[in-house]
């Protein structure tokens, strides 16, 4: 359990820069996320920390001291690998005393601390199975139970959850979940996918070609994306580009300036509303040009007349509605809910929320 | 701020290692033959004078013909045998299937040169098979010569195709052959559109090796050659000649067969690269069963080829046992055979385990490690290091025994004559397969274990040893069995390097057929024969235990 503070990190691979000067602080006992699509630089920051990366510059501290110079196996940390990284060769009761032997604690302490992790993880009566009898959902759990027998002063996560299947994703998001605040441990975890990164954190950091777009927590990253591309990559999101005037008018009344792309989210937009709820909303005539639908929600594809298509999410949706493909519609957008973007791709207004 | 490089840790030092044993036991050597090739015996003065004498000689053109013709011969005779044996036994309910398999490789691992003094014993000119049948009037060809050459090599090499090609048949995607029979495509073209192309890489391969050994093959062409020579006995008699040897225009020799080598290797890399083929195998091809004369007839196929291969170790081991006076046959059975090498040569066998255990204690060390620097540890002069591990494959025996001799008869490094230098050439020899060996197994094993160790606070060292290696043990023993197999087999380069104190078994044995003593040859192939098959026996158990271990 500790604060780890990354200070101005630096790598780069020949002409690639795989970490531009990241910066980023990380509480104690928080679960901390590193979410962005493959190719990054998250998954470089994370071994970074590791030690099995060495940065070009600058300066990695936990609790305060240095570890740079560190050697990985001096960092102590756990660490949960994407493909299990289970040791074949020993049992699941071997595989979770490897680090505590490391460590030389006694027969009895091992004993003990091993029975109790695995009591954690769930895994009790596996205790004598070799790896390659036990499902990938439950190697990931000798996994887990592994590095967080140690006790470790940070929980290094690498897309711990990507190689299993749907079903068991959710399932073990949750239990890891629960095991970290339960334990305390301050975590850094990594991932792509982004739900699982709203479900999971305290906080994520959102990458992207090295550098960092936004920190904040689920419900920030959500709700007011910094950047044109965290908006993008978070959720679904309708990007109006350009918009049309009457948005435009809007935002630069309130801002005083012009928005370059103008983002909603497909929930907040309304479809065929007549009435004007409040004094903010704006009306956009369109057509619809396709409906999907998903049992409790329907998605409308709707084109407006200057030629941009908005996403429309209608949550249960009536058998009424279902059959207003090819009609024309009316769609309301709340003008709380307009995400714009300056030239840079920078949320208008970011400091002011 | 900048922090100071990693230090250099063991894996420098490793790496360090491994190039100055590349450089001073393959380039020096090799380096000195091809000085030798371009230098004037007397003189020492550089003249290109071996090179026209070898281009304008009709004695040694015929020798680059006769070459390549057993080379080709050798390698489309085995492509001839083993792919439809691999066709057969992977596609088609065949009845003994391991059995074959078996075979097989023992045909594959027994030493050389005993199919070449076995097919004496059967087709020589007293040889018994031709004997039964010339009085029914069936006279057939005697052995010696380009056909007995052919037959030999077409017999013993087969299997590097079979067992290539078979596990390349057994992991087509049978979606691939159903989509092109859904497309209108009959079985013919089928199997010549869609099927070979698909495991053209794996034949290839198979025929390569076929390629380069019978190339570089000296004891089957030396024994049943008769007056067809080939440049690799056109080499060892130029060196080794009684009226005085000719180094300069041996090592001429030598630079043409590696050359000859080098380029077909490139070619068929060449020649794979085009074709590289990305497998998803989603369903396994299936066996099916053949009915009446069709399964008969596959099934005696199969069986003719696997019996012919096995043919001369079977006759190996009859031979020693049969009674003898002298280098005579009498009726009868008896152990005389053993009694004598026991007697008369007791330090061939015991300098043969001695000296191919040396050796493969060092390659099993170094071995693993370079296994691991190329895989673990990438980098432009890894990259260099595994090339230059390719050497050995296309270098004769014969050629690399001549660089030592070469470069090692002189202070500071005098070693002509001494059981270090034949433990090195085993050595550097046998090297590469171990590399190989080491790092596929590197390859199965995921990087993330050992980061795994490191991470939970085991250093490097330690994690090495604790995890990695012993992941890797299947592999190393495995690595360390096969060139413990081909070292106790060597004949070429310890025949240019032995001195009486350092005769091995397949020198005695060479030494022993020359002189017509076929029961004490019989006698000591039958030790070989049995050593090798243990050792064969023991991967086939390894690799089992494995795939029931970390499946």
């Amino acid at each position: 359990m500790a604060v780890v503070e990354l200070d101005d990190i630096t790598k780069s691979y020949g002409t690639l820069k795989a970490l531009d000067a990241v910066s980023l602080s990380i509480r104690s006992g928080e679960f901390f996320t590193l979410l962005g699509p493959s190719g990054c630089g998250k998954t470089t920051l994370l071994r970074t920390v590791a030690g099995f990366n060495r940065q070009d510059s600058g300066m990695i501290r936990v609790a305060g001291a240095e570890i740079d110079h560190l050697p990985a196996h001096r960092r102590d940390i756990g660490m949960v690998f994407q493909d299990y990284a289970v040791f074949p060769h020993m049992t699941v009761e071997g595989n979770v005393a490897f680090g505590l032997e490391s460590r030389r604690c006694g027969r009895k302490e091992i004993a003990e601390r091993v029975g109790r992790a695995l009591e954690l993880v769930r895994l009790t009566d596996l205790g004598a199975r070799m790896p390659h009898q036990l499902s990938g959902g439950q190697q990931q759990r000798v996994g887990l139970a592994r590095a967080m027998v140690i006790n470790p002063q940070i929980l290094l996560m690498d897309e711990p959850l990507s190689n299993l299947d749907a079903k068991l994703r959710i399932e073990l998001r949750e239990d890891i979940r629960d095991l970290q605040r339960s334990l305390g441990i301050t975590t850094v975890y990594v991932t792509h996918d982004q739900e699982e990164a709203l479900v999971v954190s305290d906080r994520i950091c959102v990458m992207h070609a090295g550098e960092v777009h936004q920190i904040g927590t689920p419900w920030e990253i959500y709700k007011r994306p910094a950047t044109l591309f965290v908006a993008g990559f978070v959720g679904a999101m309708n990007l109006l580009d350009p918009p049309p005037e009457a948005v435009v008018e809007r935002i630069e009344a309130r801002h005083g300036c012009r928005p370059e792309v103008v983002g909603i989210r497909p929930e907040d937009v309304a479809l065929d509303v007549a009435e004007d709820a409040g004094g903010d909303d704006i009306f956009i005539e369109g057509m619809v040009d396709k409906i999907s639908f998903a049992g409790p929600e329907a998605l409308y594809f709707v084109s407006t007349a200057d030629g941009a298509t908005l996403q429309v999410q209608v949550h249960r949706p009536t058998a009424d509605l279902l059959g207003r493909a090819g009609q024309s519609v009316r769609l309301r957008l709340s003008e709380a809910q307009l995400l714009p973007y300056d030239d840079r791709g920078r949320l208008i207004g970011a400091d002011l929320s | 701020m900048m922090r100071a490089r990693r230090l250099p840790d063991i894996w420098t030092l490793v790496l360090l290692l491994a190039i100055a044993v590349v450089a001073v036991l393959l380039i020096w050597p090799l380096a000195g033959v091809f000085l030798a090739s371009i230098s004037d015996n007397e003189t020492g003065a550089l003249t290109l004078d071996n090179y026209a004498r070898i281009l304008g000689y009709p004695y040694y053109l015929r020798g680059l013909r006769n070459s390549l013709m057993v080379a080709l011969g050798g390698m489309a005779g085995a492509v001839l045998l083993g792919v439809p044996l691999a066709y057969l036994t992977t596609r088609y309910v065949i009845l003994g299937r391991d059995l074959i398999a078996t075979l097989a490789v023992l045909a594959l691992v027994s030493p050389p040169f005993i199919g070449a003094y076995a097919w004496i014993m059967m087709l020589g000119n007293n040889g018994w098979m031709r004997a039964a049948l010339r009085p029914l009037g069936i006279e057939l060809p005697s052995i010696y010569g380009v056909f007995g050459i052919l037959l030999v090599f077409s017999l013993k090499l087969y299997p590097f195709v079979f067992l290539l090609t078979a596990s390349a048949f057994g992991a087509i995607n049978r979606s691939l052959e159903e989509a092109a029979e859904s497309l209108g495509a009959g079985a013919t073209r089928r199997f010549f559109r869609v099927t070979m192309p698909l495991v053209f890489p794996a034949v290839s391969s198979g025929a390569l090796l076929a390629f380069v050994l019978s190339l570089a093959d000296f004891g089957t062409p030396s024994i049943i050659g008769g007056d067809f020579r080939v440049l690799s006995t056109m080499a060892y008699n130029l060196f080794t000649s009684e009226m005085g040897g000719n180094p300069g225009l041996a090592s001429t020799v030598s630079i043409v067969l590696i050359t000859v080598s080098m380029l077909v290797v490139g070619l068929q890399r060449w020649a794979v690269r085009r074709r590289q083929v990305a497998g998803s195998l989603v369903s396994r091809p299936e066996r099916q069963r053949l009915h009446g004369l069709r399964s008969l007839f596959a099934h005696v196929i199969c069986y003719v080829i696997v019996i012919a291969s096995s043919l001369p170790s079977l006759v190996v081991i009859y031979t020693s046992f049969r009674k003898t006076s002298g280098p005579v046959f009498q009726p009868g059975f008896g152990l005389e055979s053993y009694r004598r090498i026991l007697a008369d040569v007791p330090h061939a066998i015991t300098n043969s385990f001695i000296f191919s255990l040396a050796a493969v204690a060092l390659i099993v060390v170094l071995g693993t490690l370079i296994g691991y620097l190329l895989t673990r540890r990438e980098s432009v002069l890894t990259g260099a290091l595994d090339g230059t591990l390719m050497i050995p494959y296309v270098v004769p025996g014969v050629v690399l025994g001549l660089g030592f001799v070469v470069a090692f008869n002189q202070p500071p490094l005098l070693l002509t004559g001494t059981a270090l230098i034949i433990i090195l050439i085993l050595f550097i020899r046998r090297l590469p397969y171990a590399v190989r060996s080491s790092a596929s197994i590197l390859r199965q094993i995921k990087g993330s274990i050992e980061e795994a160790a490191i991470s939970l606070g085991a250093a490097p060292g330690r994690a090495f040893l604790k995890v990695t290696l012993p992941l890797m043990m299947p592999g190393i023993v495995a690595g360390a069995l096969l060139s413990f197999i081909t070292a106790i087999n060597e004949l070429s380069s310890s025949l240019v390097l032995y001195v009486g104190r350092t005769m091995t078994m397949p020198v005695r044995i060479y030494l022993s057929v020359l002189d017509g003593e076929f029961g004490t040859a019989a006698a000591l192939s039958t030790i070989l024969l049995v050593t090798t098959g243990t050792a064969v026996f023991a991967i086939f158990r390894i690799s089992e235990s494995r795939e029931n271990a970390f499946a």
